[in-house]
C-alpha cells in the first residue's frame, strides 16, 4: 500500500548566534565600563576600563590600581613597549608604564584622550591623541607633528614597512617616522577613500591594511599603490559607525556604535551575519573586539565583557515558528541540506544558503509519527525509521512518501537505525536486522517495491534488539546490539563479539571507524572500545572520557573520533589518543541527545541535535596541539610572597617554598590540570589540579621547579615554565664561617695559654718576693742590733722594775710571735698590723723614751675593713727608726694617717744619722713590688727636705 | 575627553557670541523648527521649538547651536510639558541643549546646491556631553543656507532615567527633526 502526499511548505529564515558568555569584571562594581581590550606577550588579556586596568587569568580579574596624579583611571588605550612593558593611555592625556608590578607615569604635554601608543624600534614613543594630534617622545623630549589635517586621531598603527598609519576625521594619514622632516601623506575621498572619517585601522604582518569608517563600512588599502577597495557584498553599508574590528584569516568581526557586531566572511560564501540588539545578541554599542591568540573572541560592550569561542561552536535555536528542541534524529544529505526531526515533525534546513526551514510530512496522519532515524540513500531518497510505524521512504522534491511495515516484509516496525552503501540498505530494528536490496532499474526503484531479507536473531548475529548499524571502508557491516555485544557481517555470515573485557561491552549504542580501520563503539556505562580486529581497548573515565552517558559516536574527515555524551563532546585524536573536551565553556554542558542525533556535513562541520537546540561545531574547532600557556605567578616562602620572581636565593630557614602557577586557558580554565616537579628533590612529575605546590623543609641545595599544564590531562605538547633557586646552608655550615671560627678559636686558645703563663709567672714572682721580704724582715728582726738594743733596754728595765721587765719581754715575745704568725699570709687586717706596730713601738719606746713618737689618725671602721700585706707598716716604721737618729735633740715623729682615697700616709721627719746604717734598700723595694702584684694601686714614696712620706694603698 | 570638548565648546561659543575681532561672514539662524518625537507603544509625544539659535562659520567649517529647553511647545498636556521640563530635562539646572563642533565634509558656500555633510561635535543634554556625528542636508543659496536633518537621541546616553511605570509611554530613543534657515551676516 502506498499513497501520495502533497507537502505544505513553510519557509522561514533562521539566524544563528554564537554562544556568548558574560564575564563579570568586578564583583563589587557591576558598572565597570570596558573601553579597550589587549592581550600581552604572555597571553594575558587586559581590560582598560573607566576604573583602571584589570588583568584576567581565566578565574579572576586582578584590578591593578593606577596611582595617577589626579585619580583619573579612565583608560583609553593599552599597548606594550619594545621591552614588553604594558603602556596605559588615559582619557586626560596621561601615560602610565607598568613595570615589575608598579605603575610609573610618563609626563606628557597634552590633555586629550590617548588613543594609540606605539614605540617604534628606535625607541621613539608615538602617541595619538583625540583632540591634539600626534605626538612623539624621543631623547630630546616631546614633539608634535605639525599641520595634520585634523587633531582628532582615532588610531595609529605601524605597517610592517615601518610607516605609521593614522585614522583621523579628515582621512588617512601616512607618516614615515624615519623621515627627519616627518613629511606625511593624507588620503581622503579625493584619493578614493570612501569616507574621510577613519575610525579603525587593521594591519597584519603581511602588510594587509583594512580601514573601518564612520559611514562607509570597511575597505582595504593598498599602501604601495594607494588604492582603496571595498568588498563586493559590503558596497552598501547600512550598519552604522564602525568602532573596532578584529580579523582572522578571511573573517571579520566588526564592532559598531549602534548596530552590534557584523560578522563578515569574504572568502568563500561572503556571508554577512549581524549580532545586535534585535536578533538576540542584546547589545548594540561595541567598544572593542579582541581575538586572543587561542582563537577566542572578547567583546567590550556597554557595561559588559563578553567572551565567545566564536565561529567554532554555534547553537541554532530555531525561529518563531519552529523551535529546535527535543531533536530525535538528524542527517545531512548530498545536496547540502540538514534533515532533522523532533516532536513537531520532520524538517529540512538549508544551512548553507538561505537558512530556510521546510517542513515535510505535514499531513495530519503523520502527526504522531515518532521518527528516530534518518538516512539518505545513493539515489537521494530519504529513509525514515520510526517507532511502531515501520519505515518510510521520502522523495524530497515531490514529497512522495512510501511506507513499509511488517506487511511489506519488514522484520519489525521499530526501526532504530538505517545505514547503507550502494544498493544495500541495512535496518537495525528491535526485532533483528533487515536488509533491503534496491533494484538497479531506476523505474523499479521509483516504484519502491522493495524486498527485505531478514535476520531475526540468527545464530551469531547477536540479540534481537539492534541499536545501530555501521558500514566500514572494507564493506563490512557492524551491528551494535542490546546484550550480545557487537556483530559483524562479512562474506555472508555474522560474527559476534560479546565476551570481551569480562562482558562489559554487551550493550552497544553507536559505532564508527578511524583512519586505520579500527572500529570504535560506545557501550552502556562502560565507555568506548576500540577494536583493531584482535583486541578490544577500553576508554573510560580514567582515559579522559568526561562522561559515560554516551549517545553517539562519529568520525570527522580529519580522522578524529567525536564522542557525544551528556556533559558535552569529547574529541579523540586516533593517532596520539589525545583528548579534547568541549562543554560548559560553550554552553553545551547538559546535552541530552538521542542516538541518531549526530551528523557530519560536507564542510566537515559536526552537527548535534539536542533537547535544547541544534549545535554545529566547525572543523577548525579541533586543535589538538594547542595547549595552555604555563606561567609561574608567585613564589612564597612560608606563605609570604617574595618580591617577584627575581629572588632566587633563600636562607636555610626560608626553606618552606610554595609556587603559584597558572595554565592560561581561557576556553575552559577549570579544565586545566598541572604536572610539576622539583629537580633536586625528585625528578618524578606530580599531577595536580591545584594551582599551588608547596615544599616544606627543603634541605639546602640547588633546585629547579618545573611546571606544565594541559587542558585534557594528557600533556602531549606541554609548555613548561621553570624557576631555578638555591637554598643556602645555615651559616654555621658554610665553609667560610667554619674557617673563620677555627681561626678565632685558635687565637683565643693561644691568648688563653699566654695569659695563663703570665699569671703563673706573676704568682711565681709574688712567691719569690714574699720569701725575699720575709727573709729581709726576719733578717732585720733578728738583726743583732735590734736584739742587742732590746736586751740593753731589758737590762735597764730589770734593774729598775722587774714587773715592767716581764711586761717588756712579753711584748717582745708577742712581737716575734705575731711576726711569725702573719708572715706567710698575703694580706692581713689593718688592725692586726697596727697591733704589731704598737708592739714594736712599745719596744722601741722603752729605748728612746719620748724622743720617739707615733700617732695614728685612722678611722675606727677602717681597721677591720681594709687589709694590707703583713709587716708593711712595721717595715716603714722600722726603716724610720733605722735611718734616723733618735735623741733628745732630734726627736723622731712618725704619723700614720688615713687619706681620702683609701690609703695610709706614713710620714716621719728626717734626722739623718751621722753614720748611716748600711742599707740594702731591699725592704722598701719589696714592699713596692708586693703592692704592685696584689693591687693595681701604686705605693708612692716621696722625700722632701724635712720629711719622708710613703703612701700605701689599702686593699 | 570631556574636558577637552568643553574647551572646544567654550572656544566656539566665544567665537560666535562675542564680538569678533575679524570681520568675517557667518551664517546665523533666522528661522528654525526643531521637532522631537517619542514613539512609545502607548503614547506618541511630539513637541517642537522655533527658538533654535546658532551659527555656521564657513571659514573654519565649524558650527554652534543651542536651544532653550523651555521653548519646546506641543506635548499632549500641560502636565506632560512641566513633567518633561522638571523631571526629565531638569530645565532649571540645565536650561539649554547645545551642539557644537565641526563639519567633516567640505561645503562650497559660494556654489549654490545641496550638500550632504556630517556634523561632528558634542551634543550636550542635561549637562551630559556625548560625541555625535550627525548627517545633515545643507542647501546653499545666495546669502543663505537651509539645513535639514533627522537623527535619534538615546535617553540613556544623557542619563535621562524613565521610571518603570511610564516605560510604555516614553520611547528610549527620541527622534529629532531639524529645519533651519541661516542667513549671512557680516560681523564687525
Amino acid at each position: 500500500m502506498f499513497f501520495f502526499l502533497f507537502c505544505y511548505f513553510s519557509i522561514v529564515s533562521l539566524a544563528s548566534i554564537p554562544y556568548f558568555k558574560t564575564i563579570q569584571i568586578d564583583q563589587e562594581n557591576s558598572n565597570v565600563h570596558v573601553n579597550v581590550l589587549f592581550q600581552d606577550h604572555e597571553g594575558f588579556v587586559w581590560t582598560g576600563t573607566d576604573r583602571g586596568v584589570y588583568r584576567y587569568d581565566g578565574f579572576l580579574f586582578n584590578h591593578i590600581h593606577i596611582e595617577a596624579n589626579d585619580s583619573n583611571e579612565n583608560v583609553t588605550c593599552l599597548a606594550e613597549d619594545i621591552n614588553k612593558s604594558l603602556l596605559v593611555g588615559l582619557s586626560n592625556g596621561g601615560i602610565m608604564k607598568y613595570e615589575k608590578g608598579y605603575f610609573t607615569s610618563i609626563k606628557s604635554p597634552f590633555s586629550s584622550p590617548v588613543k594609540s601608543l606605539i614605540q617604534t624600534a628606535d625607541g621613539v614613543l608615538w602617541v595619538a591623541t583625540y583632540g591634539e594630534g600626534i605626538f612623539y617622545l624621543n631623547k630630546l623630549g616631546w614633539h608634535r607633528i605639525p599641520g595634520l589635517p585634523d587633531p582628532f586621531i582615532y588610531n595609529v598603527v605601524q605597517h610592517p614597512t615601518g610607516v605609521l598609519l593614522a585614522g583621523t576625521d579628515q582621512g588617512l594619514v601616512v607618516i614615515d617616522p624615519r623621515d627627519k622632516q616627518l613629511h606625511y601623506k593624507v588620503y581622503n575621498t579625493q584619493d578614493g577613500l570612501p569616507d574621510n572619517l577613519v575610525r579603525e585601522i587593521y594591519c597584519d604582518k603581511n602588510g594587509e591594511v583594512w580601514l573601518g569608517m564612520q559611514e562607509q563600512g570597511i575597505c582595504k588599502f593598498n599602501l604601495s599603490s594607494g588604492e582603496f577597495t571595498v568588498p563586493d557584498n559590503l558596497k552598501s553599508w547600512n550598519f552604522g559607525s564602525i568602532t573596532c574590528f578584529s580579523k582572522l584569516e578571511d573573517e571579520f568581526w566588526i564592532g559598531t556604535s549602534d548596530d552590534g557586531i557584523i560578522d563578515f566572511e569574504f572568502s568563500e560564501d561572503k556571508r554577512v551575519r549581524t549580532f545586535s540588539k534585535s536578533n538576540g545578541f542584546g547589545y548594540s554599542s561595541i567598544n572593542d573586539i579582541l581575538r586572543s591568540n587561542d582563537g577566542n573572541i572578547w567583546i567590550a560592550t556597554e557595561n559588559k565583557l563578553l567572551f565567545t569561542p566564536g565561529e567554532k561552536y554555534e547553537i541554532f535555536h530555531g525561529d518563531k515558528n519552529i523551535v529546535f528542541d527535543s531533536i530525535h534524529a538528524i542527517a545531512t544529505d548530498q545536496t547540502g541540506y540538514l534533515w532533522l526531526c523532533n516532536n513537531q515533525g520532520l524538517f529540512r534546513y538549508d544551512y548553507i544558503n538561505s537558512g530556510s526551514i521546510r517542513k515535510f510530512l505535514t499531513d495530519p496522519k503523520y502527526k504522531n509519527l515518532h521518527i528516530v532515524s534518518i538516512y539518505e540513500d545513493a539515489s537521494g531518497y530519504i529513509w525514515l525509521g520510526t517507532f511502531d510505524n515501520g519505515l518510510f521512504r521520502l522523495e524530497p522534491n515531490s514529497g512522495y512518501v512510501k511506507r513499509y511495515s511488517i506487511g511489506e516484509g519488514l522484520i519489525n516496525a521499530n526501526i532504530i537505525a538505517i545505514n547503507g552503501s550502494g544498493n544495500k540498505i541495512w535496518l537495525a530494528t528491535l526485532g533483528g536486522i533487515s536488509l533491503c536490496e534496491i533494484p538497479d532499474d531506476l523505474l523499479e526503484e521509483a516504484k519502491g517495491n522493495y524486498k527485505f531479507t531478514n535476520f531475526p536473531d540468527i545464530k551469531g548475529s547477536g540479540g534481537s534488539f539492534v541499536y545501530c548499524v555501521y558500514i566500514d571502508k572494507k564493506g563490512r557491516v557492524w551491528f551494535g546490539t542490546d546484550g550480545k555485544g557487537i556483530s559483524v557481517y562479512e562474506n555472508g555470515s555474522f560474527k559476534s563479539y560479546s565476551q570481551f573485557d569480562n562482558g562489559k561491552g554487551k550493550v552497544v549504542y553507536s559505532i564508527t571507524e578511524d583512519p586505520m580501520g579500527n572500529i570504535w563503539f560506545s557501550t552502556l556505562n562502560h565507555g568506548i572500545y576500540r577494536f583493531d580486529g584482535k583486541k578490544f581497548k577500553n576508554f573510560g573515565l580514567s582515559s579522559g572520557l568526561k562522561n559515560l552517558n554516551i549517545s553517539g559516536l562519529s568520525n570527522d574527515r580529519a580522522g578524529n573520533i567525536i564522542v557525544v555524551h551528556q556533559k558535552g563532546i569529547d574529541i579523540i585524536h586516533p593517532f596520539t589518543f589525545e583528548w579534547e573536551y568541549i562543554g560548559k565553556e560553550v554552553g553545551i554542558d547538559e546535552l541530552d541527545c538521542d542516538l541518531n542525533a549526530i551528523a557530519l556535513d560536507f564542510k566537515n562541520n559536526i552537527w548535534i541535535g539536542t533537547q535544547h537546540g541544534l549545535i554545529r561545531f566547525s572543523n577548525n574547532a579541533i586543535t589538538t596541539n594547542h595547549q595552555p600557556e604555563t606561567h609561574i605567578q608567585k613564589i612564597y616562602s612560608f606563605m609570604r610572597a617574595g618580591s617577584g620572581l627575581n629572588d632566587s636565593i633563600f636562607q636555610y630557614n626560608q626553606n618552606q617554598i610554595s609556587f603559584e602557577y597558572l595554565g592560561l586557558w581561557y576556553s575552559n580554565p577549570e579544565a586545566v590540570s598541572y604536572r610539576y616537579r622539583l629537580i633536586g628533590l625528585s625528578d618524578k612529575w606530580i599531577t595536580s589540579r591545584d594551582r599551588i605546590a608547596s615544599y616544606p623543609n627543603l634541605p639546602p641545595g640547588k633546585y629547579r621547579f618545573e611546571v606544565m599544564s594541559s587542558f585534557n590531562n594528557q600533556f602531549l605538547h606541554p609548555k613548561i615554565d621553570h624557576f631555578n633557586f638555591k637554598i643556602l646552608k645555615p651559616i654555621y655550615k658554610q665553609t667560610w664561617f667554619v674557617l673563620i671560627m677555627t681561626i678565632i678559636g685558635s687565637i683565643g686558645l693561644i691568648l688563653f695559654i699566654r695569659d695563663r703563663e703570665l699569671r703563673f709567672r706573676r704568682i711565681e714572682l709574688l712567691k719569690k718576693e714574699k720569701i725575699e721580704y720575709q727573709f729581709e724582715t726576719l733578717k732585720s728582726q733578728v738583726n743583732p742590733h735590734f736584739l742587742f738594743n732590746s736586751f740593753n733596754t731589758l737590762i735597764s728595765i730589770i734593774e729598775e722594775d722587774s714587773s715592767k721587765a716581764v711586761n717588756y719581754v712579753e711584748k717582745l715575745s708577742d712581737y716575734f710571735r705575731n711576726m711569725v704568725q702573719h708572715r706567710d699570709k698575703d694580706t692581713i687586717l689593718l688592725s692586726d698590723e697596727l697591733e704589731m706596730v704598737l708592739n714594736y713601738y712599745y719596744l722601741q719606746q722603752k729605748r728612746f723614751g719620748n724622743n720617739l713618737s707615733l700617732e695614728f689618725i685612722i678611722p675606727e671602721n677602717w681597721k677591720r675593713k681594709y687589709q694590707l700585706p703583713p709587716l708593711s707598716l712595721q717595715l716603714l716604721i722600722e726603716n724610720a727608726v733605722k735611718h734616723n737618729s733618735v735623741s733628745h735633740e732630734s726627736k723622731l715623729k712618725i704619723s700614720i694617717s688615713a687619706t681620702d682615697n683609701e690609703s695610709l700616709l706614713i710620714v716621719n721627719n728626717l734626722n739623718p744619722k751621722f753614720y748611716p746604717d748600711k742599707s740594702t734598700g731591699i725592704g722598701l723595694e719589696n714592699l713596692v713590688s708586693r703592692f704592685r702584684i696584689l693591687s693595681d694601686k701604686e705605693v708612692r714614696v716621696r722625700r722632701t727636705e724635712t720629711e719622708f712620706i710613703v703612701e700605701i694603698p689599702l686593699i | 575627553m570631556s574636558i577637552n570638548f568643553h574647551k572646544c565648546i567654550c572656544l566656539i561659543i566665544v567665537c560666535f557670541f562675542a564680538n569678533f575681532v575679524f570681520a568675517q561672514e557667518r551664517y546665523f539662524i533666522k528661522q528654525s523648527e526643531l521637532i522631537f518625537e517619542s514613539d512609545a507603544p502607548l503614547e506618541i509625544i511630539k513637541a517642537s521649538s522655533t527658538d533654535l539659535r546658532g551659527v555656521i562659520d564657513p571659514n573654519s567649517n565649524t558650527f554652534g547651536f543651542k536651544v532653550a529647553t523651555l521653548s519646546f511647545k506641543g506635548f499632549n498636556s500641560e502636565l506632560q510639558r512641566s513633567h518633561f521640563n522638571e523631571n526629565y530635562l531638569e530645565t532649571e539646572k540645565y536650561p539649554e541643549i547645545t551642539f557644537s563642533g565641526k563639519i567633516i565634509e567640505n561645503i562650497d558656500f559660494n556654489k549654490p546646491g545641496i550638500y550632504s555633510v556630517r556634523a561632528k561635535g558634542m551634543l550636550n543634554i542635561k549637562g551630559i556631553p556625548k560625541e555625535r556625528i550627525i548627517r545633515c542636508n545643507v542647501e546653499v543659496k545666495v546669502n543663505s543656507i537651509e539645513l535639514k536633518s533627522n537623527f535619534d537621541v538615546s535617553l540613556d546616553d544623557h542619563d535621562i532615567r524613565i521610571p518603570r511605570v511610564v516605560y510604555q509611554k516614553i520611547a528610549p530613543i527620541i527622534n529629532v527633526t531639524l529645519k533651519a534657515v541661516l542667513q549671512i551676516q557680516n560681523s564687525k
